[in-house]
């Protein structure tokens, strides 16, 4: 009995995985299925913000972008990648509220919830990288082995933002008005990660950023496997799984300290 | 031989902790802490060591006022809250808590619906395959599958979340204040019937209700709460005969 019992513990239990991955894409549907529109919208968000600001640095401040061949595929491949992690925190601070239904009414394992609510995510981030991919190929673009790095990076964003979305939800119920300052966080990321100009020049003018905002590397690490045919740089990849290993820990642990007494306050 | 525990609760406290001033905001927090006032904390008690063992089968009612604690009880059987420290709640089973509008997201159809709460009490998708057709089957719900909750009638509603529970299969339910005879009269019928089939006989039940009738119909024990402490537990005539006694003397003293 206990042998066996032990032999089924070592096997993954499919059911969680289902469970996760139904969930999950239950609230993908519930995003893009419920308008005509339907997934044009998780492509034409970035599409329009890449227009916007390829316009304005191309055209008016175009020092910006000075030196930078295929200014907009750059820019597309900085933006989904924040945005679906700015998606990510902000689906993940919610989470207690918007999953009450079902937190209140069957006993779930909270962490699904919050690696649901960011594979959700992920599907569009995948939809945007695929579509990122073919925009390259009709730029002329070509791949070789480098781009079999991508994996990693998506993990790196999904480690960060899962995790950061756990601490979040915590705070959140705690300081209803966080929102703002996530608002104002989010606008300083947008600025520091990179997406409007080339990594080197973060390095150059400030080192600390470079090092500690994980999406400098992510961002400028996708542009090497992808628009420059380099390998990507190990220094930044090894911090940036380090860094988002921690986040992701350091959410858990918070969560499950601290997820029973946050749904008492909702 | 038929003593086989389905939850047992041991030394349960539960305190809430109020705070009387504002709301919870970064600007409220920094307000009061300028004014350099006493932040108002009230500590609720909600639940008072309370010591109960439910047998796997067994229907267990529970019945007290408004604000007695029923509800906490119940969170906490569920585990989406957690007792005061010392308190071991202990549960062996599948368990599902059933209440008019809850479980159900209304932006969400009929399937993605059964799909999500099947999965989240257990069952594989191949499982929740198999009995889908029957909840359809049950909820006469089949030209709305595919149909956003939200755009549903009450009844239609009712009638979901009701054929969820029936073949959910679920080994322990917490019925809070919700039974069989829904809908119209045709589907009330079927619904008593299947209530009283699968989770009634043969399921453990937990009952919450304000009405003696359904608590004297279904349950052999029950318990009393009033301010969250066990007034009475036992024998269901007993307790309700007393707890009737209650109200009664409460009306003629007012």
């Amino acid at each position: 009995m206990s042998m066996l019992s032990e032999i089924l513990s070592i096997v993954p239990d499919i059911n969680r995985f289902e469970r996760i991955w139904k969930i999950a894409q239950v609230d993908f549907k519930r995003r893009y299925y419920n308008d005509r529109l339907g997934l044009i919208w998780a492509l034409l968000n970035p599409i329009f913000i890449v227009l916007i600001y390829n316009f304005i640095f191309t055209i008016i401040l175009k020092r910006v972008s000075e030196g930078i061949d295929n200014y907009a595929l750059f820019l597309f491949s900085g933006i989904i990648i924040w945005m679906s992690f700015v998606e990510m925190i902000k689906k993940g601070m919610r989470i207690i509220l918007s999953k009450k239904y079902l937190i209140l009414n069957v006993k779930v394992k909270k962490e699904d919830l919050y690696f649901s609510s960011s594979i959700s995510v992920l599907f569009s981030l995948i939809f945007n990288i695929v579509a990122f991919l073919v925009m390259a190929l009709l730029y002329g673009f070509t791949f070789s082995l480098p781009i079999l790095f991508l994996p990693v990076i998506i993990i790196n964003v999904l480690l960060i933002g899962c995790g950061l979305g756990m601490i979040l939800s915590i705070i959140f119920v705690h300081f209803r008005d966080f929102t703002h300052i996530i608002d104002l966080i989010t606008m300083l990321g947008l600025w520091t990660s990179g997406i409007f100009f080339k990594a080197d020049l973060i390095l150059q003018h400030s080192p600390v950023i470079y090092y500690l905002n994980p999406f400098v590397g992510m961002i400028d690490n996708l542009r090497r496997i992808t628009l420059y045919n380099l390998p990507p740089n190990l220094v930044t990849v090894n911090l940036n799984i380090l860094i988002g290993l921690i986040i992701f820990i350091v959410g858990n642990v918070i969560i499950k300290n601290n997820f029973q007494s946050a749904t008492e306050k909702i | 031989m038929n003593s086989e525990i389905a939850i047992s609760l041991k030394n349960i406290y539960k305190t809430f902790r109020i705070r009387t001033s504002g709301e919870n905001t970064i600007r409220e927090r920094i307000s009061s802490l300028l004014r350099l006032k006493k932040q108002n904390v009230q500590n609720i008690v909600a639940l008072q060591n309370i010591n109960i063992e439910i047998v796997k089968g067994e229907s267990f009612g529970i019945i007290g006022r408004n604000g007695s604690g029923k509800s906490t009880l119940l969170n906490i059987m569920m585990e989406s809250i957690s007792p005061d420290k010392g308190g071991i709640v202990n549960t062996h089973g599948r368990i599902m808590r059933l209440a008019l509008g809850l479980g159900i997201d209304p932006n969400l159809s009929a399937r993605d619906n059964i799909y999500v709460n099947g999965s989240i009490i257990g069952l594989s998708f191949k499982q929740i395959g198999d009995i889908f057709e029957n909840i359809i089957d049950f909820s006469e719900l089949h030209d709305f599958i595919d149909t956003p909750v939200k755009f549903y009638s009450k009844g239609m509603k009712q009638r979901l979340m009701f054929s969820i529970a029936m073949y959910a299969d679920a080994d322990i339910f917490l019925l809070d204040e919700f039974f069989g005879g829904t809908g119209d009269k045709d589907f009330r019928i079927k619904s008593d019937n299947a209530f009283n089939e699968r989770i009634i006989n043969g399921k453990t039940n937990i009952i919450v209700s304000h009405s003696m009738q359904v608590i004297k119909k279904h349950c052999k024990r029950v318990l009393w709460l009033d301010k969250g402490k066990i007034i009475e537990l036992g024998n269901v005539n007993r307790v309700t005969k007393l707890y009737i006694e209650d109200v009664t003397k409460r009306l003629e003293a007012k």
